[in-house]
């Protein structure tokens, strides 16, 4: 009878107990779960990040957002544009002590080409020559993809496309140690600077360090990611110094404030917007559409709501990716937006809906956006649903307004203009919208390498979308990461899997 | 009699208080309510309970819905007022449009009793406009619940045999699903919406009712004027209509007011977890889901709604019980 006292005094001792800290384990916390370690499924942004933990790809990207060699000593490209060379590590062992070759690259590719393996992922490197004969089972091997000597691979592509070095870099062309019969989803096989201890789906994923990394391997032993979904939890778990790292949530930015953790913020390469369909009533009517836009005061919802954690977007692309900052579009001007919505014929009878998923980021922020709306005459219904029932009308085309974000695969602008606005893509998976000229811009920028020329078409892509406002712009956002005292050289990048959490020491500061 | 007990049991006249209270917000909402209860003011975010603070209300044209803004700073030039906001941006406003018309009310000191929001709504005009919808659901759900449990269960009772199987044997089956989960089914299933929790709390909490009411139908089809009626040859259907559901109104009755306090919990706990009331409806569980992630900051736009769902919930439960405690007269001996 006096048991269950009896425990509630003791567990009171050790709640009062100081937690010893474990100085080997750098421990941080993701809210939801990864897919799985197979690089042909990484299409989430925390997958891509675990995957680029135990794999290796050719070249990745820096904390600077560059281009390095990573498998690869070097690379080149010949003048066509089309032909690229790569020297390979002859230095490199998997995880299982076996030697990467050039033969384990060539294989990895070709199973994300491979129609068994069923990758969503193909898109990467559907460009290189003979992959369409690959995939439909026409040819055994891939025309394009020669492997010279025991150091050299030579990838030929079908037309000069200028993102396709940095595509390399992405989860999917991760280079794998294909072995039979073994599922790379629980166990995976590369080469990357942690090894996988043990994940335990929505527990935790715990990494040693490889300690035979070809390059310097991680200054922690070990690291552990928890997977916690609730904001006050994590937040509680940083406070009593069970996590190192906290990626702080919206809600709690206020609260952080008066504390004097170690902060960085990180402005990432994404834009928060709302798609408007063009292609039919009543946004098919660019006036309707650009009143959206002026009808909201983004930039007091940014001060106030978003505790400043945002930039204003001016355009789809993020500053980061242009060279210079272009005019200011869509300053908040209701009366403007008043007037436009008479000249479309609108006498405050506008009544849409909002499409969004239902644990959605940032979700709250449209009620604010719904409240600014009204008071120009336009009733907007927000119509919460699952994932993926909203990805799949989204992609038929039936919202007539969504919430959705985009980040960045790689860092250029190239990224946002062609799987956001190319009609070949906008037309079948987003929000209907078609500018030819807009289409021939793109279409120009994907084959011009590197220029001047081409950075200067990629601004001017991004005024002619902000013109045509087939979206609201909303917001770029920012990620503020806290520190614990004991954590020194984390440095997060805009890129989702440029942080390899390699130079992170933990320990006492004297 | 009645009223003599009923004013001795504290239970009942908190029971009665408190859902008196609560329909009263309900129905008198849009007189009770100090402010709309959609009206964000964002400059006003997390204030804590008694804040005043200055506003202009005003529209952007005549035929346009009313909003307010903070006021800090702000000037008359001619026809224009210019308010500057916090981020030192200037804002015109006509105080008049062309025909002469007033656009503005003018500025106004208003105090939050209940703090304000995340977009700087005042919790207290949202928690009386929440009343209205939490009544609703649970008068419409426990109506429905009624309707479907009483028709069940009284033909199960009167005519026995495999009709009574059958119906029985899926009542079983519906009392065996977790409420919840069912509710949760349902609407995800369904476009989240008031008008789905209305029909889903209806339709899954009924076999409670089936089984009273087929209980009470048993129990009375043995009574000695029951057997009387049956002799004289009075149909199944009247004897039913007019006697048997006469004399099981107590029990009913109870049920039905205990159902209300379930449906209102059923209505909070969806709108919980958005799939209930859509934004910007102000239902009390909407209101702690979309303050939750602020606990630290503003606990009290968690707590209020908290609160009133905890009043609306007791009042209606302490009112059931101490109905039954009325009608039974086999309670009646033991006081």
């Amino acid at each position: 009878m006096f048991r269950p006292i009896r425990i509630l005094i003791l567990s009171l001792l050790f709640l009062g107990c100081v937690k010893e800290i474990d100085y080997k384990t750098l421990t941080t916390a993701f809210s939801t779960d990864i897919r799985g370690f197979d690089p042909a499924f990484a299409t989430d942004i925390r997958t891509g990040k675990i995957i680029s933990l135990v794999y290796d790809n050719l070249v990745r990207f820096d904390n600077e957002m560059n281009l390095v060699p990573a498998l690869t000593q070097r690379w080149s490209v010949d003048l066509s544009g089309r032909q690229y060379t790569f020297i390979i590590r002859n230095n490199v062992h998997f995880h299982d002590g076996s030697l990467l070759t050039v033969f384990d690259i060539a294989k990895s590719f070709q199973r994300i080409l491979d129609p068994n393996t069923a990758s969503t992922q193909t898109w990467l490197l559907d460009r290189i020559t003979g992959a369409k004969d690959f995939m439909t089972g026409k040819e055994d091997s891939l025309k394009g993809l020669i492997i010279s000597n025991d150091s050299t691979i030579v990838i030929k592509l079908d037309k000069p496309f200028a993102p396709f070095i940095q595509y390399l870099a992405m989860p999917a062309a991760a280079i794998i140690n294909i072995k039979e019969n073994e599922s790379l989803t629980q166990t995976p096989s590369g080469s990357g600077p942690w090894k996988l201890e043990r994940w335990e789906r929505d527990g935790e994923i715990i990494f040693s360090r490889n300690e035979k990394y070809w390059d310097n391997h991680p200054k922690t032993e070990r690291m552990r990611i928890r997977i916690l979904s609730e904001v006050m939890t994590q937040s509680a778990e940083f406070e009593a110094g069970s996590l190192d790292i906290l990626e702080v949530p919206q809600g709690e930015m206020e609260y952080w404030k008066q504390y004097s953790y170690n902060q960085l913020d990180v402005d990432e390469l994404n834009i928060w917007y709302i798609g408007m369909n063009c292609s039919r009533p009543p946004f098919n009517d660019m006036r309707l559409r650009r009143a959206m836009n002026y009808a909201i005061d983004r930039e007091k919802i940014i001060h106030i709501l978003l505790n400043n954690s945002a930039t204003l977007a001016n355009g789809p692309l993020p500053p980061q990716l242009l060279h210079e900052a272009g005019e200011m579009h869509y300053e908040y001007n209701p009366n403007r937006a008043i007037q436009l919505l008479k000249e479309a014929g609108f006498d405050n009878d506008l009544h849409t809906e909002l499409y969004v998923a239902g644990g959605s980021g940032m979700f709250h922020v449209l009620e604010a956006l719904q409240s600014d709306w009204e008071k120009v005459g336009i009733t907007v219904d927000i119509k919460r649903s699952d994932w993926n029932v909203f990805k799949t009308s989204v992609r038929e085309g039936k919202p007539d307004l969504y919430y959705l974000d985009w980040f960045a695969d790689y860092p250029d602008g190239e990224n946002f203009l062609y799987p956001l606005f190319h009609s070949k893509e906008s037309m079948t998976k987003r929000n209907r919208f078609s500018d030819p000229e807009i289409d021939v811009i793109i279409e120009k920028i994907q084959q011009l390498t590197n220029s001047v020329e081409r950075q200067q078409l990629i601004a001017t892509a991004n005024m002619m979308v902000a013109d045509a406002a087939p979206w609201v712009f909303l917001w770029h956002s920012k990620t503020t990461y806290l520190t614990r005292e004991w954590i020194s050289g984390f440095q997060p990048s805009s890129i989702f899997n440029a942080n390899r959490y390699m130079n992170i020491t933990k320990d006492l500061p004297r | 009699m009645i009223v003599n007990r009923t004013l001795k049991d504290p239970g009942i006249i908190l029971g009665i208080s408190f859902v008196l209270i609560i329909v009263v917000l309900g129905i008198f909402a849009p007189w009770l309510a100090p402010r709309n209860p959609n009206d964000q003011i964002l400059e006003f975010r997390h204030k804590p309970p008694g804040f005043a603070g200055n506003i202009i209300n005003y529209r952007l044209a005549q035929d346009l819905p009313e909003t307010s803004m903070a006021l800090q700073n702000a000037f008359v030039e001619d026809n224009t007022a210019i308010i500057v906001d916090v981020l030192n941006r200037e804002h015109r406003i006509l105080l008049k449009n062309i025909s002469g018309e007033s656009l503005t009310t003018g500025k106004e000191t208003v105090t939050f009793w209940l703090g304000t929001d995340q977009f700087g709504r005042d919790i207290l005009s949202r928690i009386i406009y929440g009343a209205r919808i939490s009544l609703m659901v649970g008068f419409t759900a426990s109506l429905i619940a009624l309707s479907i449990g009483v028709l069940l269960g009284a033909l199960s009772g009167i005519n026995g045999g495999k009709i009574d199987t059958i119906i029985m044997r899926f009542t079983d089956v519906m009392f065996g699903f977790p409420t919840l989960l069912f509710l949760i089914g349902i609407t995800a299933a369904l476009e989240p919406s008031l008008n789905v929790v209305f029909l889903a709390v209806g339709l899954v909490t009924w076999p409670g009712m089936a089984r009273l009411v087929r209980g009470q139908v048993l129990q009375l089809k043995e009574q000695e004027y029951i057997q009387s009626a049956k002799t004289l040859g009075i149909s199944k259907r009247t004897i039913l209509i007019r006697h048997i559901l006469p004399n099981s109104l107590a029990p009913i009755i109870v049920t039905f007011t205990l159902g209300i306090a379930g449906a209102i919990m059923a209505e909070a706990s969806l709108s919980f977890l958005g799939l209930g009331a859509q934004p910007p409806t102000p239902s009390w569980g909407a209101m702690i889901n979309n303050s939750k992630d602020f606990l630290r900051i503003a606990p009290w736009s968690s707590l209020a709604p908290g609160m009133a769902i905890a009043i609306a919930v007791l009042g209606f439960n302490l009112l059931g019980d101490s109905i039954r405690d009325l009608l039974d007269p086999k309670m009646r001996t033991e006081r």
